[in-house]
């Protein structure tokens, strides 16, 4: 009678002491920890991911990364369909730039991502392509001449003061569009399209905005 | 200078003009001053019309005739006191 009620006692406390086991042994926790945003390089004060305003045309959007693809088409001989992952796997480049917006503020940020070069010569681009339209998630479109994105280095961002891009700031891909303003700095992209066509004007373009974007002119065409 | 009755009243009218003209122009920029800023609000409320290109445009173009507005009010209010001063001095 006293080993038939021990048994149930033993199966119980094996059960706890496996769990025991378990927990301490198998179990990963995940914890989120305060974000560390960067506020200074190289000597360089950044301004914080939160000095912008929010002037995008349909509001902050949400980019899920589940079947998300950064398309690269157009002019190419090897059109690109690649995850945020695999984005993230190419060599990364990190560089202090500033924006500045056509409202008169401006936000210097450290901002780290694949150059698009990389991506262009993976996509085989043609020769005929000259400059690269880009798609965001909000049906914003802009466009930047080939030949700057080669020469000037510019960076697919994906991370902005060492954390990954905010949703409001554009995740998961930002345009660091140095030298031009704001407008051309894209958010949210989804793809780069190659196109031969030079006069290609973006939205803000199509309102009167400059199409060249360079900092040193006006923003709006004579 | 001998400035006549008739003169002082038109240049104090000019001077009110300049004020309301100045007031009219203060409200367009602070309504183009909003097209730019809160253009997702502006331009479907203006159907279209004011977007934010337009406010902007519009908005550099208010700068310098508020600036003449302003200075030209002011100048005249300060003369209409001075003036009136010296009368009752005399």
């Amino acid at each position: 009678m006293k080993t038939k009620l021990h048994i149930p006692i033993l199966m119980v406390l094996g059960g706890i002491l496996l769990a025991a086991c378990g927990a301490t042994g198998e179990q990963k926790m995940t914890s989120r920890l305060p974000r560390v945003e960067i506020q200074e390089y190289e000597g360089e004060d950044l301004s914080s991911v939160d000095d912008f305003r929010e002037n995008s045309i349909k509001g902050p959007q949400t980019v899920s990364l589940e079947g998300y693809t950064l398309k690269v088409s157009g002019l190419v001989d090897n059109p690109l369909a690649l995850s945020y992952e695999q984005v993230l796997e190419r060599d990364s480049y990190s560089k202090v730039v500033t924006l500045h917006c056509v409202e008169g503020w401006d936000a210097t940020i450290l901002w780290e991502g694949v150059l698009l070069d990389d991506l262009f010569k993976e996509a085989l681009v043609k020769d005929s392509a000259v400059i690269a339209i880009f798609h965001a998630a909000d049906g914003y479109t802009s466009s930047l001449p080939v030949a700057y994105l080669k020469d000037k280095q510019i960076l697919l961002a994906y991370k902005m003061n060492g954390e990954d891009v905010p949703r409001e700031r554009g995740f998961p891909f930002v345009v660091v569009a140095e030298a031009k303003w704001g407008y051309k700095w894209v958010k949210w992209v989804t793809e780069i399209e190659l196109s031969n066509d030079p006069d290609y004007k973006g939205y803000w373009e199509s309102f009167g905005y400059s199409n060249n974007g360079d900092l040193d002119l006006p923003y709006f065409e004579p | 200078m001998i400035i006549t009755r008739e003169k002082r009243q038109l240049i104090r009218r000019i001077g009110r003009y300049c004020g309301w003209l100045g007031l009219g122009l203060l409200l367009f920029t602070l309504v183009t001053g909003y097209g730019i800023a809160e253009f997702r609000i502006v331009t479907p409320l203006t159907l279209g019309l004011i977007n934010k290109a337009v406010a902007q445009r519009l908005h550099a173009y208010t700068e310098v005739p508020m600036i003449i507005l302003l200075l030209a009010h002011i100048g005249v209010a300060v003369w209409a006191r001075s003036t009136e001063a010296k009368k009752k001095e005399e």
